[in-house]
């Protein structure tokens, strides 16, 4: 349960805490900070400022409990806990969204942390997408970033490009079948990392 | 997506934030209907959640994260060694200020649980037949909306312009910055007045009991109600320095597990405290020989009103260790009269004594000329000199 791979002290392992140490805690949350970020965003839909948030939060539960962490559960193990758990509290509370927590909550416990985020390498990932979102044919390319980067509303969109919302409607669904189509990748990688984990698990 | 392309729109709408409830919750219904209907909305969400990421990587600087969380852990610590200031103020506004803004969403929806709850029961009494639903999303709602209101703002102060920089807080308080040096602190302050320090600061604190001044630097934090201290913290100098010029000051572990300062130290004025690298924590008096900048400082501050001592009700009155300078300033207010002086005259001097209200002024007054060789001269009858020898 080191947070450390190459254990620092082995022998002041046993008194408890000192495996805990500052600088191993710096390193964990250098590590794991940006993917655990990711999950949030891409598990729960948040944008980056709640993400950040949330994830700030759990590092300071993890924090607090360092010393007292038991053997059973490795800190990463307890820092995604956390985090879903409170990512769920946050829908829990945005109107409406019971059910459709309650179908991420099913599904995130049945397959534990998804934590592929830690593999993938983000500086590629950022190219990828880029890549993929300038392919697309201009006017949907530019109704695109206004909703998804500017967060602009449809009928906003409309106005700003002087064209219907039936027309933003329509070119929206086909960015995402072709952003789908050309990510897909990372869409599949993750879903046989899903798949591979409930079979390691059984 | 194959033939689905009905429901495709609609599914978008939800995911990008344009269906009303209504529309949303149909929406949900479909989403649940079958497990086809899922796996088909979950690969729409996933590729709109992906995209999320395109900047994630360019806009987290993972060092100014870890300096975001190790200012929290100060913040947080600051706050469970207060347990005697914490515990009775659980408003909404005192936890929102002291846990950061991250905790303070967490505390909200807690909060808002709670008083979902109770509003709930209230109801209950009144309208036997109201759904639950609706009152738990109007009251989470109105709370959000009122510890909204509330914004704070983190300021942080860096100097680096090569001398000292003055900072005015909200709360009337001064700090004094030296030259590389940086503090961070969340305004308005809001039952407590915490401030992250590295480097070497002087800070004359405003009065105020109700709201502890307290400064983190690396482990020890300084707590202060109505004083004057400096606190020295230089980055990888593997030492901190906290000197108390007046008034009182606790200090403590910020870690309540730190072994080297297992109680908390309370300084006197004239005392520094050094924390080493070593295992030593040291109280010792220290001589003045850089001044606190403090003839600046009443520069920049608007002349306090001087303290008067709270016993001043009693038949008697007493300074303890006190600086001259302030010990004649209450002097002069209890006596009713003018006293004038010199700062540089009495400027490493610290007085302790008790008096009886019927002694004259000018009796005390010589008593401590006579000690540190000051001359004391009456000039009329509400006016007294008092000049070094």
């Amino acid at each position: 349960m080191s947070f450390n791979s190459q254990e620092k002290n082995p022998e002041s392992a046993s008194s408890g805490d000192s495996w805990f140490d500052d600088a191993a805690f710096e390193d964990f949350f250098k590590k794991y900070f940006l993917p655990v970020c990711a999950y949030c965003q891409y598990k729960f839909g948040f944008d980056l400022e709640l993400a950040k948030e949330v994830v700030h939060t759990g590092f300071i539960k993890l924090w607090e409990v360092r010393h007292t962490l038991g053997k059973h559960l490795s800190p990463k193990a307890y820092l995604y806990k956390i985090i879903t758990n409170s990512s769920l509290d946050i829908l829990k509370h945005e109107k409406v969204k019971k059910q459709y927590v309650q179908m991420i909550q099913k599904t995130s416990t049945e397959e534990g942390p998804a934590n592929c985020f830690e593999s993938i390498d983000f500086k590629q990932l950022n190219a990828d997408i880029d890549k993929a979102i300038s392919e697309l044919p201009e006017q949907m390319r530019r109704i695109f970033k206004l909703s998804r980067f500017e967060g602009l509303k449809y009928t906003e969109i409309a106005t700003e490009l002087n064209m219907s919302v039936k027309t933003v409607e329509t070119q929206m669904g086909r960015a995402l079948a072709k952003l789908r189509e050309k990510l897909s990748v990372y869409l599949v990688l993750y879903f046989i990392l899903m798949i591979l984990r409930v079979f390691v698990k059984n | 997506m194959n033939g689905d392309n009905r429901y495709e729109k609609i599914l978008i709408k939800y995911l990008v934030d344009e269906l009303s409830s209504e529309d949303k919750a149909f929406v949900e219904e479909w989403i649940q209907s079958n497990e086809q209907n899922r796996a088909y909305f979950e690969e729409l969400r996933n590729v709109w959640n992906l995209t999320a990421l395109k900047n994630t990587i360019g806009k987290i600087k993972i060092d100014d994260e870890w300096n975001q969380f190790k200012h929290n852990i100060l913040i947080k610590n600051s706050e469970t060694t207060h347990p005697e200031q914490g515990e009775e103020k659980t408003n909404c506004e005192e936890i929102t200020k002291q846990y950061g803004r991250s905790i303070r969403y967490r505390i909200i929806v807690r909060i808002a649980v709670a008083a979902s709850i109770l509003l709930l029961i209230g109801l209950g009494w009144k309208f036997r037949f109201f759904v639950n639903d609706k009152a738990k999303t109007t009251v989470a709602s109105s709370l959000k909306k009122k510890t909204d209101s509330l914004t704070f703002t983190m300021r942080h102060e860096i100097n680096t312009s090569g001398h000292d920089k003055r900072i005015q807080l909200a709360d009337g308080s001064l700090v004094v910055l030296t030259n590389n040096s940086e503090i961070t602190f969340r305004e308005p302050f809001v039952g407590k007045r915490d401030i992250a320090l590295t480097g070497k600061a002087y800070f004359k604190v405003a009065k105020d009991k109700t709201r502890p001044f307290t400064v983190a630097s690396g482990d020890i934090l300084t707590t202060a109600v109505g004083t004057e201290f400096s606190v020295t913290a230089i980055r990888n100098a593997h030492q901190i320095i906290v000197r108390l010029y007046e008034g009182k000051v606790v200090v403590k572990a910020s870690d309540p597990h730190n072994g080297r300062m297992k109680n908390d130290i309370y300084l006197l004025p004239g005392q520094q405290l050094i924390y080493g690298d070593q295992t030593t924590v040291k109280v010792e008096f220290f001589k003045v020989k850089i001044q606190a900048p403090e003839e600046s400082l009443d520069k920049e501050l608007p002349a306090d009103n001087p303290a008067i001592p709270e016993n001043v009700d009693h038949p008697y009155f007493m300074f303890n260790d006190q600086s001259l300078s302030k010990v004649l300033d209450n002097l002069a207010a209890i006596y009713n009269v003018k006293i004038i002086y010199n700062k540089n005259d009495v400027q490493e001097i610290y007085w302790t004594g008790k008096y009886d209200r019927s002694e004259s002024l000018e009796t005390i007054l010589k008593r401590i000329g006579k000690v540190h060789g000051l001359l004391v001269t009456r000039q009329n009858n509400d006016t007294y000199i008092i000049k070094s020898k």
